[in-house]
């Protein structure tokens, strides 16, 4: 209890911004796991960066030994992260590859490959001092022109997820380990893109091999890729020659897809897996209630929000989207969606995260609803449609809540809930919906969020413009002095709530359930599971 | 069958001379008053029982969401996962809906969706079954064989296909429904219009100038009801399960529709928090099903001269 208390003070820290404040970049918790929404956050949706307190790292003296099962919740499909971007693969390649820098427990950038790096004066060039002594899985000495490599492919025409790079100007590689990267313009989220599943190291010769990285990973991580099989597992083998001193204590991995939520949580409780990710919120209660499983995890960044095609009538007329927030009521929703495990927020970020904009969850005024529907010309509502993904019932069931509460106000809403490549394509492409209830992936620097609502950007689903925003939006990534940028993504928001692009919802819990014999394992805020490394068996 | 009970019921055995001229063909030929398809199943124990669950459920489809405590898509939030209480008989769901009248709702679909998959398929399969029987020759060989073709696919696997095909919706699946059950209703027909097509009165019938249509409504069709009857009775069950099993997959009424498949459907991943939410609509997929299978089996029973003893 002492441990989990001590890190509850940690993370309120971390999240108040005072601990973070330390990097040389002095950008505070400029950290960013993944990019934000858009075609490729909402295909990552499900995915939660929780921020943890709950950590068990206290667990005693680490036995090595043993292969640890684990449940994931959804197929890799492939295995290259420039080629696609899913979480399930990411969930597969942290184990795999090294990359320059990662995410730690206390939400702050660490070194990985990297082993220092300085920053100019004016934030415009990043230089990293590369360890010694790093080989591939084939083993190769990993060296500099391999880290040029894979930024190069990373921001090519071919990667899907190249604008994560948008802020690079250059890689070079002076010499074996020294890394040298150049950005165009103040980027404080850099070093947590670096850290994200797409930067990953890898060998130019695979690549060439191969074609592409979808069935293959040689990578210089702790674990050695041994064997996919679609819709059924992945086998991970202990690297031997692995440069975190003694790490990992696993002799391998077994990633056991168990897509459907009741056969994860049956799964570990009857033994057929040692460990489950994104354990059902359904299930907290039964798991919590069996003493030989533990829980890792508490509240996730990601925002559940109801969004308006504003290009559409009558979703164009802030009053309407204004009507629509007044009538929506919060805790009605998270029971359907997250079975309670959330917490209810108006701003695009958790109420407590340091950029949030404090402000209260109102009650739902459906007078004031109707009158400003009345204002706007539909004093008995209107017909329209509400689309949501039809795999993720937390999202879908947020549909079927909202669809009812609109009934208040006359809106008679018909709900399409779609597949996945629909989703993307119609609402989070091309504009072809009305009201749709979706969600971002995970984030820790408030940038990745805001760049939503820029005018023209991929992430602006919504169709969104205020050149106030705009010009904000600048000033937040540009600025290093993490007090001025909260004071400049509070007016944003301010501004957000006035005019109602996104209705936001809630933030959902995320968990992962072990056996308890399983020691040693440190839930991450960005929903990376790569503390499997440090993870060994009691038993 | 007995000839004493045979007597006791003698009302209407004349009634329809077709119908009574092809049931008596079989092994009650030398009893001229035969009991009633009425009390033959009055007679059975089971079919009465289904028969009576069959009327409950379509009284429950027709008048059921009158006696609704609530509207089926009412949500109370305060009121979630609850068990059967006074106000919510049956409990409420996760969105705090009352399953009673999500059930007394969904009956309605159930019945909708079964009368007309059945209807259609019934229709086609007469259509085809009736012309391949009557004319055979290549016109038989070609139907037949496009029948076995569709039946070659696993009944649901199919239906899937055919929605994906047509779009997700309710009226789809009844018409995927219906595709999928033509072919045993086409073969049933065929079969029986095989046996009575060599009949005396067809040939006098013929010989008399009748055309081929009026042969085919006239004197075929009234003497093929009895195997109908009962397959139609039997599809009705298959029919309202396969919506069941389709709105369990996600295809059919959109939510908030309460189709009995998609409450089971979305509830059962919490069966150990509120296991409630699907055990109800379970057992009224079950009890309706079961209901149809005894009433076909008894009327297979009561209807089918062989299995007279």
């Amino acid at each position: 209890m002492a441990t989990r208390d001590r890190f509850e003070e940690l993370f309120r820290e971390v999240l108040a911004g005072r601990l973070t404040r330390r990097t040389a970049l002095g950008t505070g918790a400029g950290l960013s796991a993944a990019a934000a929404l858009g075609p490729r956050g909402a295909a990552a949706a499900p995915r939660g960066a929780a921020r943890s307190f709950a950590a068990r790292r206290q667990d005693g003296t680490p036995k090595p030994g043993g292969v640890l099962k684990v449940g994931m919740q959804a197929d890799p499909t492939a295995l290259d992260p420039h080629k696609q971007s899913l979480t399930a693969i990411w969930h597969v390649v942290e184990h795999i590859y090294s990359r320059l820098t990662k995410i730690l427990p206390d939400l702050s950038v660490g070194p990985e490959l990297a082993e220092s790096w300085e920053i100019s004066e004016d934030g415009l060039v990043y230089t990293f001092k590369l360890r010694q002594g790093v080989t591939f899985h084939n083993g190769r000495p990993l060296v500099a022109e391999d880290v040029k490599y894979s930024f190069e492919r990373y921001g090519s025409e071919e990667s899907v997820v190249r604008s994560d790079l948008a802020s690079v100007e250059s890689v070079e590689a002076p010499d074996d380990s020294t890394v040298v990267i150049r950005l165009k313009n103040r980027d404080a989220s850099i070093l947590s893109i670096l850290a994200s599943q797409s930067a990953i190291i890898i060998p130019k010769e695979v690549v060439e091999e191969n074609g592409d990285l979808s069935q293959v990973a040689v990578g210089s991580g702790p674990f050695i890729f041994r064997e996919y099989v679609p819709n059924t597992h992945v086998i991970l083998e202990k690297n031997p020659n692995y440069f975190e001193e003694g790490l990992p204590y696993l002799d391998g991995l077994e990633l056991i897809i168990a897509a459907d939520d009741t056969a994860r949580t049956t799964a570990l409780v009857t033994g057929t897996v040692d460990m489950i990710e994104y354990a059902p919120l359904r299930d907290i209660e039964l798991l919590q209630s069996d003493p030989s499983i533990v829980l890792a995890g508490n509240s996730n960044t990601n925002i559940r929000m109801v969004s308006f095609n504003m290009k559409r009538e009558p979703f164009n007329d802030v009053r309407v989207r204004q009507a629509i927030a007044k009538v929506i009521d919060r805790e009605a929703v998270l029971g359907p969606t997250v079975f309670g495990h959330g917490t209810t927020t108006v701003v695009p970020f958790p109420p407590d995260y340091w950029a949030a904009l404090p402000a209260e969850v109102p009650a739902p005024d459906i007078e004031g609803a109707r009158a400003l529907l009345a204002e706007a010309g539909f004093p008995d509502g209107f017909k329209t449609t509400i689309t949501s993904w039809a795999q993720y019932s937390f999202l879908s069931n947020a549909a079927v809540v909202i669809q009812e509460q609109l009934k208040q106000i006359g809106i008679e809403a018909e709900l399409n809930l779609v597949e996945n490549a629909t989703m993307i394509a119609d609402v989070h492409t091309n504009f072809n919906y009305d009201i749709a209830v979706t969600g971002t992936s995970a984030y820790v620097d408030p940038h990745e969020i805001m760049i939503n609502f820029k005018t023209g950007e991929s992430g602006n689903f919504v169709g969104y413009s205020n050149p106030q925003v705009d010009e904000l939006i600048d000033q937040g990534q540009a600025e290093t002095d993490q007090e001025k940028r909260a004071e400049i993504y509070r007016q944003i928001q301010q501004i957000l709530l006035d005019e109602v692009p996104w209705v936001c919802l809630f933030v959902a819990n995320q968990y992962e359930a072990m056996k308890s014999y399983v020691k040693g394992y440190t839930h991450i805020a960005t929903g990376s599971n790569y503390t499997l490394r440090e993870t060994w068996l009691d038993q | 069958m007995t000839s004493a009970e045979g007597t006791e019921s003698g009302l209407s055995a004349e009634g329809g001379t077709a119908t009574a001229g092809a049931l008596t063909l079989g092994a009650a030929v030398r009893q001229p008053r035969r009991p009633t398809i009425w009390t033959t199943i009055r007679r059975q124990r089971l079919a009465l029982t289904g028969a009576l669950i069959v009327t409950f459920f379509a009284v429950v489809a027709v008048v059921g969401p009158m006696f609704a405590p609530h509207g089926p898509t009412e949500q109370f939030p305060q009121h979630r996962l609850e068990s059967p209480s006074r106000a919510y008989p049956f409990g409420t769901d996760e969105f705090g809906r009352d399953i009673l009248s999500r059930l007394l709702y969904g009956a309605r679909i159930s019945f909708e969706v079964g009368a007309i998959a059945v209807g259609i398929a019934g229709s086609l399969g007469i259509l085809l079954g009736m012309i391949a029987g009557y004319r055979r020759g290549w016109l038989d060989n070609v139907l037949s064989l496009l029948m076995d073709i569709v039946y070659a696919f696993p009944a649901i696997l199919l239906a899937i296909a055919i929605i994906t095909m047509l779009g997700n919706s309710l009226a789809n699946v009844m018409i995927a429904i219906a595709i999928v059950y033509t072919p045993t209703f086409m073969r049933v027909v065929r079969g029986a219009t095989l046996s009575v097509r060599n009949m005396a009165f067809v040939e006098a019938a013929v010989s008399l100038g009748a055309s081929t249509p009026r042969i085919l409504v006239r004197h075929i069709f009234p003497n093929i009801t009895a195997p109908l009857i009962v397959h139609a009775s039997l599809n009705f069950a298959f029919a309202v399960l396969a919506e069941a099993s389709l709105a369990f997959l996600g295809l059919g009424n959109k939510p908030p529709a309460p189709s009995w498949g998609s409450m089971v459907s979305s509830s059962y991943g919490f069966l150990q928090l509120a296991p409630w939410a699907a055990i109800f609509p379970g057992v009224a997929i079950a009890l309706t099903v079961l209901g149809f299978n005894l009433l076909g089996d008894g009327l297979r029973d009561a209807l089918d001269p062989r299995l007279r003893s």
